[in-house]
């Protein structure tokens, strides 16, 4: 295994998708080599870990969508935090989707990806079967920490039980062609999340205005009084 | 230990809620009081608080309900002391740096408070003597006496304290008796709390294990539910995670942000967001130790 685990800045360290020989190599490493692999906790490793993915399964937690008094959403950053119910649904319990409907979820394992290594998590083909689709961002970046996000969406005609803890994605690595450089901080934007996270939006304006962008349609409430005059909601 | 599961909500004040356990050496206390079958450990300590209540008060007390309330007084010390004990051993030094911050002790210590006994609650300078001597005992207390912390040298300081700093003051009147008799029901206190507890020496010795590695994890931001050690993975127990994370919260926050771009430690909303991480992190370990554990004994690991 270790003439898999080239030097960090050696030009010719393999690319494409990490083998389950890689995969085992990168999580025997110490959490402190920026090349390992934390996937924890990992249940029945030799059937998780397939010849080029590892399983994943669905956590516990969950944020519900609920009925906002508005008519639409918009994600903006009054909304961002208003639109999920929390719900925790304990292992041996199930979470209802109804039809046509979307939970966020997360997976129960906790991840660190490799500096050098970027991430895709895709439905398990059985999972996807039954038209749960669960990820529509799948996209991971190196150094991630975290339990996943995964973005729940049941496509079919019928309500479908969730249960916690069992396989719900794979998750995939790819090797990312990336000099080392031993003092550069990590990102801290979703790092380290143990439940699923609403996104963090700003107001429309303000990310239109960035790009030269001034002026933006919104929709505001309000009322119109007595004499007819449309008073918006402060 | 049976642990009692937190609530999705209260994850991000798991630290303060770890004085639950205070409060459930409460409830075991009165049921080893209303036992048909009483524990011997807690028929010594029982004998104990009549026999130093003889020795120390009952000449000096005549009246019917004053000695009714001397022993209430004695009592409650007593069950005071007993569940920070039963607490501690059960948890370890992570219940001190709790009540610590939970009675804001860092802040509010004084030459005026340290040493004061009330009606309810034995001095804090007291406790905090008796929860030393339980940590080195345990074994729990080498491992973290040379932490740069607050709440360690605060523990040490206020341990230190000799006896005659102790006071209790009733209707303005200093009564250094009452003291006399609860030091002597002290030991008792301790000798029960052990009894109870058989399990916490094997606890301090995983913790002394482990610490160092989940310290690591923390450090990267990662999980501690999974060390691994010569290329084994192991599993902490979730007293050592509870333990490695607080030491970690007194002493490490700041190397952590500092690994994070964007992050300063002196920046206060900053550094509360990551001690709430912190916090979720050591959730997620305890949940995760847990679930490992079943699954180790149903043969599936």
């Amino acid at each position: 295994m270790t003439n898999q685990l080239r030097d960090p800045n050696d030009k010719t360290r393999p690319c494409g998708v990490f083998a389950r020989e890689e995969i085992l190599g990168r999580m025997a490493l110490p959490v402190s080599d920026v090349r390992s692999l934390v996937i924890t906790p990992l249940f029945d490793k030799d059937k998780a870990l397939d010849s080029d993915s590892v399983d994943l399964r669905l956590g516990a937690y969950f944020l519900l969508p609920r009925a906002l008094p508005e008519a639409y959403y918009c994600p903006d950053g009054k909304t961002a935090t208003s639109l999920h119910v929390k719900v925790h649904v304990p292992l041996g319990q199930y979470l209802v989707v109804p039809a046509h409907q979307t939970v966020l979820g997360s997976t129960l394992e906790f991840i660190k990806l490799p500096y050098d290594a970027s991430g895709e998590i895709l439905t398990k083909s059985s999972v996807a079967r039954t038209f749960i689709v669960v990820e529509t961002a799948p996209w991971i970046h190196p150094e991630y920490r975290g339990c996943l996000t995964l973005e729940i969406a049941n496509v079919s005609n019928t309500p479908v039980l969730l249960y916690p803890g069992r396989p719900i994605g794979q998750l995939i690595l790819l090797h990312v062609a990336r000099a080392l450089e031993p003092n550069r901080k990590i990102d801290s934007t979703y790092f380290g999340p143990i439940h699923p996270e609403a996104p963090p939006f700003r107001n429309p304006e303000e990310d239109l205005r960035k790009i030269g962008v001034h002026r933006t349609a919104v929709i505001r409430k309000g009322i119109v009084n007595q004499q007819g005059i449309f008073e918006a909601e402060k | 230990m049976v642990f009692v599961e937190v609530p999705y909500s209260q994850g991000p004040s798991f630290f303060a809620n770890l004085m639950i356990y205070h409060e459930l050496g409460h409830y075991v206390f009165e049921r080893l009081a209303d036992a048909d079958d009483r524990r011997p450990a807690f028929t010594l300590l029982v004998s104990a608080m009549d026999r130093a209540f003889g020795e120390k008060l009952g000449d000096s007390i005549k009246t019917p309900g004053t000695r009714a309330w001397a022993k209430r007084v004695l009592e409650a010390w007593t069950k005071e002391v007993f569940c920070d004990l039963f607490a501690l051993r059960n948890l370890g030094p992570a219940f001190s740096f709790a009540l610590i911050d939970f009675l804001s002790l860092l802040g509010l210590m004084g030459e005026d408070v340290e040493g004061k006994f009330d009606e309810d609650h034995p001095a804090p300078a007291l406790r905090l003597r008796e929860q030393q001597k339980c940590l080195q005992k345990g074994g729990w207390w080498t491992p973290v006496e040379n932490l740069p912390s607050g709440h360690v040298s605060l523990m040490a300081r206020l341990a230190g304290k000799t006896e005659p700093e102790y006071f209790f003051e009733f209707q303005e009147t200093v009564i250094p008796a009452f003291i006399e008799a609860f030091l002597a029901i002290v030991p008792l206190i301790h000798e029960l709390a052990v009894d109870l507890t058989p399990h916490s020496e094997a606890a301090a010795a995983d913790f002394a294990q482990h610490a160092e590695k989940i310290d690591e994890c923390l450090l990267h931001g990662v999980v501690p539910s999974s060390l691994l050690a010569e290329n084994r993975a192991s599993s902490p127990t979730p007293v050592s995670m509870i333990n490695a994370a607080y030491c970690f919260h007194l002493t490490s926050l700041p190397k952590l942000m500092d690994r994070l771009e964007g992050q300063r430690a002196d920046n206060l909303q900053q550094r509360m967001t990551w001690a709430e991480k912190l916090e979720a992190w050591t959730v997620k370990g305890v949940e995760d130790s847990q679930l490992l554990v079943k699954s180790a004994d149903s043969g599936h690991r």
